[in-house]
C-alpha cells in the first residue's frame, strides 16, 4: 500500500506543472504576508490608525483562506483528473490494475498520493510565510505560530473529503477536461444554493472549506465543531465508500 | 495448475463476450488461443487478469480465485493485453521501475535484465511517448516478464512487431515455457500460434470451440489453419464445439 502511495505520488510529480504550481503558491503566500506587512505599516504609521489589536498582516493564516478555498480545490480537481479520468482514457491505469494490489488499495493510494501533496503543499506556503512573518514581524509569539499550524492541519480535513468527492465524480466521467469542468461547476453550485434556497450552508461540505478559521482565532463551541466534524466525516465517507464501490466495479 | 478458468462467462451489453469458456495450463503449457477479431479472446484474458469482472465463472490462478484473493492470484503473473499500457512522459525504465514497485522483491537487476531479454536497453532512458509501435510491445513484454511470472498471459503480442521481433517473442514465450512458466497466448495468425503453442483453443463468436493439444489439432488436420477453418464450419453447420 506504502508503495503503491508512492508510485501514485510520483506519477503526480511527473506532470511538471505541480511542481510549477507549488512554487507559484508558495511565492503568492510570501507576496501576500509582504503586502499585508506593507499595508500594515503604511496604515498604522503613515495614516496613524492604531492596528495594534489586529494581527492578521503578516499571520500565515492571511493566505490559507485562499489557498483552502481556490488554489488547492482547484489542484485537486487537476490531480483527481490526471490520477483517474486520463489513466481511464488512454488505458494507463490497466498499469496498475494488473499488479498485485486490489482496487480498494488502488483508489485509496490515489486518493492519499493527492493528499499527501495537498499536505507537502501546505507545509511548504506554512514554513515559507512562517519564516516572512517572523522575519518582518507578525509572528511574533508561540501562539501565533501554532494558531497557524493547526489552522493549516485542520484544512486537509474538509481537503480531504473534497478529494474524495472529485474521485467519486470521475468514476462517472472519462474525458478529463469535461471532469474538471464538471467539478468546478457541481462546486461552485454547491456553495451558491444555500443562497438561493433555504438550505443551511453548514450542512454540505463545501460550506467548510475554510474551517481552519474556527481554529486559528477563539476557539468554537464545543457542539458546533461537532456538527462541522460529522458533516465533514459522514460527506467523506460517503464519497469515499461510493467510489470505491463504482471503481470496484468498473470494466476496463 | 497454475490457470483454471471455469465456466467463465462475460457478456456486455450488446450481449457479445464470451461464453462458458473452460481450460486449464499446467506449468510449461503454452496455450494459444486462435480467434478472429470479436471472437473473445481479449475478454477471457482480461477477465483472467481482473480488468473484466466475469458475468459467471471462476478464474482460479495457482489456486487463488482472482475475484476473491486478486493479490496473491495477480503477484505471479505477467500480462500484456491489447496494447502496452505504458506512460508516455516517463522513460522505459522509469515505467519498469514504477511497475516493480508493485511486488516485494524485484532487485533493480531485473528492470535490466527485462530491457535486455526485449533488446530495448539502449532505449532505456529515452521516453516511451517517442516509440514506434513496435517498441512500445517490447517495452509492453518487458512489463509482463518483470516479475519471473510463473503465468504469462498475451494478448496478440506480435502486434505491430517486424519479423526479428516476432521471432524474438515466439523464443522468450518458448524459454519462458521451457522453465516451467504457464503461457496463454492470443493471436489471429495459426502460423504463429501453430510455431509456438503446445496446446490450441479454437475461439469463435465468443465461445471455445475445440481445446486440443497442438499434436492433436494437426493430426486432425494439414495444418492449424485448416483445423480452425473446420472446426469454424462445424460450428456454423451446428455441430458442437469439443
Amino acid at each position: 500500500m506504502k508503495n503503491a502511495v508512492r508510485n501514485e505520488f510520483r506519477k503526480l510529480l511527473y506532470h511538471k506543472k505541480y511542481i510549477v504550481l507549488l512554487i507559484i503558491g508558495t511565492l503568492l503566500g510570501l507576496a501576500w504576508s509582504l503586502l499585508g506587512r506593507v499595508v500594515y505599516t503604511t496604515v498604522s504609521t503613515v495614516i496613524g490608525w492604531n492596528l495594534s489589536g489586529v494581527d492578521f498582516n503578516t499571520v500565515p493564516t492571511t493566505s490559507l483562506s485562499f489557498f483552502a478555498q481556490f488554489y488547492l480545490p482547484l489542484m485537486i480537481f487537476m490531480a483527481v483528473t490526471d490520477l483517474f479520468s486520463a489513466e481511464y482514457s488512454d488505458q494507463t491505469i490497466k498499469f496498475s490494475l494488473m499488479r498485485p494490489i486490489t482496487r480498494l488499495k488502488l483508489y485509496t493510494a490515489k486518493i492519499a498520493a493527492i493528499l499527501v501533496y495537498c499536505a507537502g503543499f501546505l507545509a511548504v506556503v506554512l514554513a515559507v510565510t512562517l519564516a516572512a512573518g517572523i522575519i518582518v514581524g507578525g509572528v511574533d509569539s508561540f501562539g501565533v505560530a501554532f494558531r497557524s499550524l493547526l489552522g493549516f492541519v485542520v484544512t486537509l480535513v474538509p481537503l480531504g473529503v473534497l478529494c474524495c468527492y472529485a474521485a467519486l465524480i470521475a468514476q462517472f466521467i472519462k474525458s478529463g477536461s469535461l471532469l474538471m469542468f464538471a467539478l468546478i461547476f457541481s462546486v461552485i453550485m454547491l456553495t451558491v444554493v444555500p443562497i438561493l434556497f433555504p438550505i443551511s450552508p453548514d450542512v454540505l461540505f463545501t460550506g467548510h472549506l475554510g474551517w481552519y478559521t474556527l481554529f486559528t482565532g477563539v476557539m468554537p463551541g464545543f457542539w458546533r465543531t461537532v456538527n462541522i466534524v460529522a458533516v465533514l466525516l459522514s460527506s467523506g465517507a460517503v464519497f469515499y465508500l461510493g467510489g470505491t464501490m463504482l471503481f470496484d466495479r468498473k470494466d476496463f | 495448475m497454475i490457470l483454471e478458468a471455469e465456466n467463465l462467462t462475460k457478456l456486455y451489453k450488446n450481449n457479445r463476450g464470451a461464453r462458458n469458456v473452460t481450460f486449464a495450463l499446467n506449468p510449461g503449457d503454452i496455450l494459444g488461443l486462435l480467434g478472429p477479431n470479436g471472437s473473445g479472446k481479449t475478454t477471457v484474458m482480461k477477465s483472467c487478469v481482473g480488468l473484466l469482472r466475469p458475468t459467471s465463472g471462476k478464474v482460479t490462478i495457482e489456486g487463488h480465485a482472482v475475484a476473491d484473493d486478486f493479490e496473491r492470484a495477480m503477484s505471479g503473473v505477467g500480462a500484456l493485453i491489447e496494447a502496452p499500457a505504458l506512460f508516455d512522459r516517463l522513460t522505459a525504465r522509469q515505467n519498469l521501475s514504477l511497475a516493480a514497485r508493485y511486488y516485494p522483491d524485484i532487485p533493480a537487476e531485473n528492470i535490466d535484465g527485462v530491457l535486455k531479454r526485449v533488446e530495448m536497453e539502449k532505449y532505456a532512458n529515452e521516453r516511451v511517448g517517442g516509440f514506434s509501435l513496435g517498441m512500445r510491445q517490447r517495452v509492453g513484454l518487458a512489463l509482463a516478464l518483470l516479475n519471473r511470472p510463473r503465468l504469462l498471459i498475451l494478448d496478440e503480442p506480435a502486434n505491430g512487431l517486424d519479423i526479428e521481433g516476432m521471432v524474438a517473442i515466439r523464443d522468450i514465450v518458448k524459454s519462458a515455457a521451457a522453465e516451467g512458466c504457464a503461457v496463454l497466448i492470443s493471436s489471429h495468425l495459426a502460423h504463429e500460434t501453430e510455431l509456438c503453442a503446445t496446446h490450441v483453443g479454437i475461439m469463435y463468436d465468443g465461445e471455445m470451440l475445440s481445446l486440443r493439444t497442438l499434436e492433436e489439432a494437426l493430426n486432425a488436420a494439414p495444418s492449424l489453419e485448416d483445423f480452425f477453418l473446420s472446426e469454424v464450419a462445424r460450428y456454423r453447420k451446428g455441430g458442437v464445439g469439443a
